[in-house]
């Protein structure tokens, strides 16, 4: 039989007004207190190294289960294409190294060292278009740039506390880039809509396709994304351009950070 | 005791697996324990934890647990809610 349930008056209202109250004071003491802040950042942090343990011991798991012999295989093509790689490398060294000289002649040098730093989180363990990195006030400030490898720009610092930080992808909704088409060379705003895509409305007869590379220029000249997909809307007359990142956020380990 | 175990999952499994988990937690919790509101204070905590931008929104787990709150708040003396802990 169904029953209905009445709260007593008396002693409900002054037992949640107290609890309230006090979960107000908590909240606030999160807020503006400073050693609860840090007193939940701290713990926050030894959540986030515990999921990355957990992450690793899940990436390795399928490895203790494969067969002994396509293990033996595996190993012998990645042997393979370790080499190649190592060739490629040095292949790419000795371009870099002229292009630091040529660099050097021209006066283009960066004067600004980049910082690497190791990711802490990526999605989906923190929101979409987010990252957390382990470096701190010390030694990055907020809008500095982050960068992968040597050309990619990844976004800006946006948040530090205690030894990480948050930057916040260029694709993060609300985020405008500017860059160029490296083919026409023509300047294009992109608005991030998040979810690793950036967006732009442009007139219907603007010289953009898919494939076409966006560069940012700042101290060097680095990718800003590629465009994915075109949507023409003839009644309008303009074309809506997405633009997405050119790496993987999720699987990305070591980072840079260059400042200003 | 139940209720302090309870939050500290809250609090530290979406941390350890992913932000998204709090919201299944969330509602887990809100079963078994009715409109409990101590539970904002980990969405308030998770809320400084993420970075979800600036603003109103980046109050986003807090808002969606105060909402559910009210609800339950507003329909557990109607139903038959058993409560577990």
């Amino acid at each position: 039989m169904i029953y209905l349930t009445k709260r007593d008056r008396q002693t409900f209202w002054p037992a949640f007004l107290g609890k309230t109250l006090l979960v107000v004071f908590g909240i606030f003491l999160i807020l503006f207190f400073g050693p609860v802040k840090k007193l939940v950042f701290g713990a926050a942090s030894l959540g986030f190294e515990a999921g990355g343990v957990i992450k690793d011991i899940g990436l390795y798991l399928p490895k203790l289960l494969t067969d002994k012999h396509t293990l033996i295989e595996k190993n012998t093509e990645l042997e393979g294409e370790l080499e190649k790689l190592r060739l490629s490398l040095l292949d790419a060294d000795s371009l870099e190294s002229e292009n630091l000289i040529l660099r050097r002649e021209l006066g283009f040098s960066r004067t600004e060292p980049a910082i690497s730093a190791f990711v802490v989180a990526s999605p989906p363990m923190i929101p979409l278009d987010t990252l957390m990195i382990g470096l701190g006030a010390e030694e990055v400030s907020i809008g500095d740039l982050v960068v992968v490898g040597e050309r990619i720009a990844l976004g800006s610092v946006a948040r530090i506390f205690g030894k990480k930080s948050d930057v916040v992808l260029n694709t993060f909704p609300g985020i405008l880039s500017y860059g160029h088409n490296a083919r026409t060379n023509e300047s294009v705003e992109f608005v991030g809509v998040g979810g690793g895509v950036m967006e732009s409305t442009m007139p219907i007869n603007f010289d953009i396709e898919v494939g076409d590379q966006i560069l940012l220029l700042r101290d060097r000249t680095y990718l800003l994304g590629v465009v994915n997909m075109i949507e023409e809307d003839a009644t309008s007359g303009s074309k809506n351009i997405l633009v997405s990142l050119p790496v993987g956020v999720s699987k990305l380990e070591v980072v840079s950070v260059v400042s200003f | 005791m139940k209720n302090i175990i309870s939050l500290l999952v809250l609090f530290f499994v979406p941390i350890a697996f992913g932000w998204w988990l709090f919201l299944p937690l969330f509602l887990l919790y809100l079963y078994l324990a009715h409109a409990r509101i101590e539970v904002l204070v980990v969405a308030v905590a998770l809320d400084r934890v993420y970075y979800f931008g600036s603003g109103f929104w980046s109050f986003r787990l807090s808002i969606i647990c105060l909402i559910c709150l009210l609800i339950a708040f507003f329909v557990e003396g109607r139903l038959r809610w058993p409560r577990f802990f």
